[in-house]
């Protein structure tokens, strides 16, 4: 009698505790939210889920706008300055490229050769990328084709040229932050 | 990362590559320039 009331006793807690594995089992895993800290971009801490594949292209772009006041200030300074890359007012004006192109016609402030110059380099509204992956024998493993992309706006490719590794997905900003430089991030 | 825009490889970082055979090192190069609106417009048309 005893041996069969320990054998209830043990089906009793092994029904329980299978209850309670499943239980367990079934419930929905829950999405943890995590601060992220500031980046380098200039981007504002942003949530991120860790279920999720985010990157600096999933997070909103925070550059602060460039008021009408500051362009007619570094436009006055651009005007005044030899035509060079050590321009800050310049820089600033190409950071800026899509806002300085609106507001250009309506000022007069520039002579010929710096309006020529500036509208010349306004036309740079893209940029040609190309990434690839070369491993330790020199063989190219990874790589993305000449790829044009919008300056100021996110990109996503996929990337299925590869050699003996799975295809990839990669994406990211490019921004202009100089004459000749340009500010990626992927 | 600040490239410049000009037409050859930049090293940007390397990664460890696997394909559950073979491991190895993989330097990632990455290379960016300048498109003229006008050459882009050129190349659509």
């Amino acid at each position: 009698m005893k041996s069969l009331w320990a054998m209830c006793t043990l089906c009793m807690v092994s029904v329980a505790y299978l209850w309670a594995i499943n239980d367990d089992t079934f419930t929905e895993e829950k999405q943890q939210i995590v601060p992220t800290t500031q980046d380098d971009c200039g981007c504002s801490p942003q949530p991120q889920i860790e279920t999720c594949v985010t990157g600096c292209a999933a997070i909103p772009d925070t550059t602060p706008a460039l008021t009408k006041k500051d362009f007619l200030r570094n436009l006055h300074l651009f005007a005044n300055e030899p035509l060079s890359s050590k321009s800050l007012a310049l820089e600033t004006l190409l950071f800026y490229g899509e806002v300085t192109q609106n507001w250009l016609p309506e000022t007069s402030v520039l002579d010929k050769e710096h309006l020529q110059f500036l509208q010349r380099e306004l036309q740079k509204t893209h940029v040609e990328i190309q990434l690839r992956v070369v491993d330790e024998k020199g063989i190219v493993r990874i790589e993305l084709e000449p790829t044009v992309v919008k300056i100021g706006d996110k990109y996503h490719q996929h990337v299925h040229k590869t050699q003996e590794i799975q295809s990839l997905e990669i994406s990211g900003t490019i921004k202009r932050v100089g004459l000749y430089h340009l500010w990626s991030r992927f | 990362m600040v490239l410049e825009s000009k037409n050859s490889w930049h090293n940007v970082d390397t990664i460890w590559l696997s394909n559950g055979k073979t491991n190895s090192m993989g330097r990632i190069e990455f290379k960016c320039q300048f498109v003229n609106k006008k050459e882009l417009c050129y190349e659509e048309n």
